[in-house]
């Protein structure tokens, strides 16, 4: 097969701490062109295989191929593929935030003439234009975020793998991040690879899922096959009053007056409330449920840990 | 391919400067400049002034080789002291800051940044050095008129300079490895303290890195020649070179816990 379809191909890697396996025999693929959140609680191995895809660390079993390209032993060709957030991603402390882009961008080998108007545009769009002659180690942890944000997309990779972009920030600057992540791959068709624990980004921003736990893949997909694959149910959220007592409803009442019940088919709605009208309670409010990421995220690590 | 090296080395002497360590540097090579040529000349003068009538005090006769003999010494206790601590940064800081993975993560690869941290502490070590070289020399000009030959100069201090090189290798294969500053520092000192105690040897000696520390002012003295002190030079510089080689070994096989 040709690994070219894919940005990333993730084969059956495994790496071992001492005695501590990290991530575990895991197979993956992202396609070109996706949006893809690699989701998981701390300790489950994100950052482990992120350093893997990067070159810096070395599975001990296992394929990994970024547009083709084996990163371990061709580190230099690997990276003109792909920007990578790091999740300590700590820059020049006694230089200024432009000075380390500048570095960044030159030691990538890109030109100074290109460079400077790159710089220009990245700093504005991170919005740290004012801020740039300031040094690295008087940035807040947020202007550090977006800093580090702009070096890893400074020579247009088609490729871009944040660990945790998101984490230590507040929900403004969360929100900056990921519009930045959005537009970028707008302008630039580009893949994008996330790791986070904070399932509402990623919600945001995310086409497709994989769910990591003690090193393993639990579930892939969009946010509709997963719902699919693990066959949850819509449901409808009901605030009513009832007439006379009905053994359907009794069923999945979770509080006085609130009742939740699943259902496949609309039509089930109508006739659910028409019933209730008609043996003389009243409903106040009937709202559809569609179960969220975080509904199959905690479903699935719930269902793995019994 | 050249010019990112270019760009690491601009990058270590900027950090240099702004963390004061190219100053300290220099300010302490300019103060072994100036005071081992001026405290040779005085010192007698200013003890015997100090002392009461009618006491006598042995000091070494103000010479300029005497003056040559002060100025190594500073070099290489005080100066060489410093240049460990100085460089010790140079990688291990790397890693102690967690600005390693940023670089890698660039493409650069790992040998080039280990020959651009050497060609950087280097160039340091050099531009503070020639200053010391320059002031000692005028002020061996003007006590003594300079009745050493700027050959002699030249060779004692280069020997000297060659011992300051291998430190710097023996700091960036010790950074590599143990990616601290304190272990780095520790571990330098230790080395530099074995091989002084081996040196009591004096077959051994003669090849030990450490004696081109006293064979520079043997140069001077005129008790060795050049000839004598090759066997101990090429080992350094192979050392030199070999800590290099192994430093590039080491950090292509680190694992990189960041
Ligand atoms: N260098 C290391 N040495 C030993 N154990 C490690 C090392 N790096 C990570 N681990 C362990 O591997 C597991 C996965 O860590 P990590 O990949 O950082 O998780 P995540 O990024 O998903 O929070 C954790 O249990 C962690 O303690
Ligand atoms: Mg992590």
């Amino acid at each position: 097969m040709n690994d070219k379809t894919f940005a990333i191909k993730i084969d059956g890697v495994t790496k071992r701490f001492d005695q501590k396996v990290a991530v575990n025999n895991l197979s993956l693929t992202v396609n070109s062109g996706e949006i893809f959140g690699f989701l998981g609680p701390n300790g489950a191995g994100k950052t482990t295989l992120v350093k893997m895809m990067n070159g810096i660390l070395t599975p001990n079993e296992g394929i990994i191929s970024i547009e083709g390209i084996n990163p371990f032993e061709k580190p230099a060709v690997a990276h003109r593929y792909m920007g990578t957030l790091t999740e300590t991603a700590n820059m020049y402390e006694y230089m200024t935030g432009e000075e380390n882009l500048y570095f960044y961008g030159s030691v990538f080998g890109m030109d100074k003439a290109v460079l400077k108007d790159r710089i220009e545009e990245l700093l504005e769009a991170v919005d740290l234009l004012d801020d740039k002659d300031k040094k690295v180690g008087d940035y807040s942890t947020g202007m550090k975020k977006r800093l580090a944000l702009a070096r890893a997309i400074i020579h247009y990779p088609k490729l871009v793998i944040l660990d945790e972009p998101t984490s230590g920030l507040d929900p403004e600057n969360a929100r900056k991040i990921n519009s930045l992540i959005k537009e970028y791959v707008a302008t630039n068709n580009a893949t994008v690879f996330i790791c986070t624990h904070q399932l509402r980004y990623a919600q945001d921003i995310c086409d497709r899922y994989g769910f990591i736990n003690k090193g393993h893949i639990i579930c892939t997909g969009t946010l509709s096959e997963l719902i699919e694959k693990n066959s949850f149910s819509n449901n409808i959220h009901l605030k009513a009053k009832l007439g006379c007592p009905n053994k359907l409803l009794d069923q999945f009442k979770i509080q006085e007056e609130i009742y939740q019940i699943p259902f496949t088919d609309e039509e089930e709605i109508a006739e659910l409330i028409k019933s209730v009208v008609v043996d003389g309670g009243k409903v106040y409010e009937a709202r559809l449920k569609r179960p969220t990421l975080e509904d199959v995220y905690f479903s699935l690590l719930n269902e793995e840990a019994s | 391919m050249l010019r990112n090296m270019a760009t690491i080395i601009k990058k270590e002497l900027i950090e240099s400067i702004r963390k004061y360590r190219l100053f300290i540097l220099m300010a302490v090579f300019i103060f072994i400049g100036f005071m081992s040529p001026i405290g040779t000349k005085y010192l007698g003068e200013i003890m015997s002034m100090l002392l009461p009538e009618g006491y006598e005090i042995k000091v070494r006769q103000a010479s300029e080789v005497e003056a040559y003999f002060q100025f190594f010494k500073n070099i290489s206790q005080l100066g060489m002291v410093v240049f460990i601590v100085v460089s010790s940064g140079l990688m291990a800081d790397e890693f102690e800051k967690k600005t390693i993975v940023c670089l890698l993560t660039k493409g650069v690869s790992r040998s080039k940044i280990i020959i651009s941290k050497f060609i950087a502490g280097a160039l340091e070590l050099l531009f503070c050095y020639i200053t010391a070289v320059i002031i000692f020399r005028y002020y061996t000009g003007v006590f003594w008129s300079n009745q050493v030959e700027i050959a002699t100069l030249l060779y004692s201090n280069l020997i000297v300079f060659e011992y300051g090189l291998l430190i710097l290798g023996l700091n960036i294969f010790l950074g590599t490895k143990f990616g601290t500053k304190l272990a780095t520092v520790t571990s330098c000192i230790f080395i530099n303290i074995l091989q002084i105690l081996m040196s009591i040897h004096p077959t051994i000696a003669k090849y030990l890195p450490v004696s081109l520390l006293s064979n520079c002012v043997y140069i001077v003295e005129q008790k060795k020649t050049v000839s004598d002190t090759v066997a101990a030079v090429v080992i350094s510089m192979l050392i030199t070179i070999l800590l290099l080689v192994i430093s590039i070994k080491a950090f292509k096989e680190k694992e990189i816990e960041q």
